[in-house]
């Protein structure tokens, strides 16, 4: 992937903590894309966004973020964040955070449009944080990523929690953010379906070492779920095998290139696979 | 810059504006009744100490956080709590000296006293706020209360310690030389205060950068 086209990119990135090290990781994100980043519980998904957003910095490796480092204003100003958590104290209102950010962006900040999602969201700008839903926060943490107009947003579990109504309005939101195809988003979920809705690629995260960035539809294309007696394997080619499962009643196997697995067992039952599906037998590999 | 001072006034504000109102007039009510002027002097205390609970705020929030991927430096971060920091304490100055002019308990002091008054408290928030925030941000704002009251502790065991050392009539020549410069004791003690005060603004300065190196290295 050429660096120049995307919106963030991470080259052998490390970060070492007591008892966990995340990387060396190798990730893209390119523009007029939508990068879903997945993985189990303290897989690193977090930490991994943490440091290309700056929060943290990284110990090895080198990350490039809209053009210049995680640290540099101009690229900050053109990032928009949502967090899982909230991060506006719960006695401010919505229009109180919308000037306190204009002053903090100043030129870039459109009140404007702050004001048109709010109200697309169905957001009472007068009223306090506190008296906001869950929902309520993540859309207002949402409006306040996107009033200025950023060329990239990292989203950190912000569907978690969400009824299916509100997921799929901030799905949509992401489809129209990156109709300007300089613009993309990395988002980290563990809704899955989510991301099959709307990623344009997938990266999977597991105990801090990344397992793969693939194009989703090729990845959902390539990968199937095999279901056959355990001599039956023995016809694959190991490139094609990524992990099976073996039951009283034969063996569940993620595999990859269906085409050809079909050709090798054409009387074997081969599903396709889901994200889940792949990261539930990526992990089982890995635990092997 | 504004927009950081916008916030924390509006946190401070929604919080506390009840509070302080109670506080103020209590302080009043209590130093006119009692004759207790001194309770005047503490309105500056208490108004830096508000300010104190802005970064719990962020904390709390997660702001602290979230402040790192914003398009501003972190000089400007965490001096957006020091200009506060530093508003607030003149601004109960200000009030300290207005509720003394106004007040019956004026009649009790002279106004170079109240003036002594005033910059000694000042000096005494300057020096805690100093101390508290670069405090704050290396270890929380839960944890920093202990660590306030740690070197707090330390500080006046060392002072003691020095005073209990002293030879006798160490400061003979310090006494002597105020006498010679024929300044009244009340001048001597705002010329002392003044001295001070000048410590703890290159305290409050210092103590600036420190916090801004703190909330750079901070990891979350």
């Amino acid at each position: 992937m050429e660096t120049a086209a995307c919106n963030a990119v991470l080259r052998g990135v490390e970060k070492r903590y007591p008892g966990f090290t995340l990387g060396p990781v190798d990730l893209t994100v390119p523009a007029g894309s939508i990068v879903g980043l997945v993985g189990e519980n303290g897989a690193g998904k977090t930490t991994l966004l943490k440091l290309l957003t700056g929060i943290n910095p990284a110990d090895a490796g080198e990350i490039t973020l809209l053009g210049g480092a995680p640290g540099d204003l101009a690229s900050r100003a053109d990032l928009g964040v949502v967090f899982e958590d909230a991060y506006f104290y719960e006695s401010m209102t919505a229009k109180q955070i919308g000037k306190s950010l204009a002053g903090i962006f100043g030129g870039r900040w459109d009140g404007e449009a702050y004001r048109g999602l709010l109200a697309r969201f169905g957001l009472d700008a007068a009223k306090t944080v506190k008296t906001y839903s869950r929902g309520m926060r993540m859309k207002l943490s949402l409006a306040t990523a996107l009033a200025h107009h950023p060329h990239l947003l990292v989203l950190d579990e912000a569907t978690a929690g969400l009824d299916p109504v509100v997921r799929g309005e901030m799905l949509d939101l992401f489809l129209d953010f990156i109709q300007d195809e300089s613009r993309s988003i990395l988002i980290s979920s563990h809704i899955t379906s989510d991301l099959e809705q709307v990623a344009d690629s997938i990266a999977y995260l597991h105990r801090g070492r990344l397992l793969f960035q693939e194009d989703k539809d090729a990845l959902l294309a390539e990968y199937g779920i095999l279901r056959c007696r355990q001599e039956q394997l023995a016809a694959l080619p190991e490139r094609c095998i990524i992990h099976t499962r073996r039951t009283d009643f034969g063996c569940e196997t993620l595999v990859k290139d269906r085409a050809q697995v079909s050709r090798l067992l054409p009387g074997a039952v081969l599903d396709h696979a889901g994200i889940d599906d792949i990261m539930r037998f990526y992990s089982g590999r890995e635990k092997q | 810059m504004k927009g950081l001072l916008y916030k924390d006034l509006c946190t401070l504000t929604s919080r506390y504006k009840k509070n302080f109102l109670v506080v103020f007039v209590l302080y009043i009510v209590w130093a006119i009744l009692f004759d207790m002027p001194f309770m005047l002097y503490a309105l500056v205390f208490v108004l830096g100490m508000y300010v104190q609970s802005a970064i719990s705020f962020d904390e709390y929030s997660h702001w602290d956080m979230y402040g790192h991927t914003l398009p501003v430096r972190p000089a400007a971060l965490v001096g957006s709590k020091y200009i506060l920091g530093g508003g607030a304490i003149l601004a109960g100055c200000l009030l300290a000296a207005a509720a003394f002019v106004l007040s019956p308990v004026a009649s009790k002091g002279d106004s170079a006293e109240i003036l002594l008054g005033i910059l000694s408290a000042a000096t005494t928030s300057t020096f805690y706020f100093s101390l508290s925030v670069p405090l704050s941000y290396k270890f929380g704002c839960d944890r920093a209360r202990t660590a306030v009251l740690l070197v707090l502790a330390g500080i006046f065991c060392l002072v003691m310690l020095v005073f209990t050392r002293l030879p006798d009539g160490a400061l003979d020549g310090l006494n002597a030389a105020a006498d010679a410069s024929g300044l009244s004791d009340e001048v001597l003690s705002l010329l002392a205060s003044a001295a001070l005060a000048g410590v703890s603004l290159v305290l409050f300065l210092a103590s600036w950068g420190v916090s801004t190196a703190i909330y750079r290295k901070k990891e979350y």
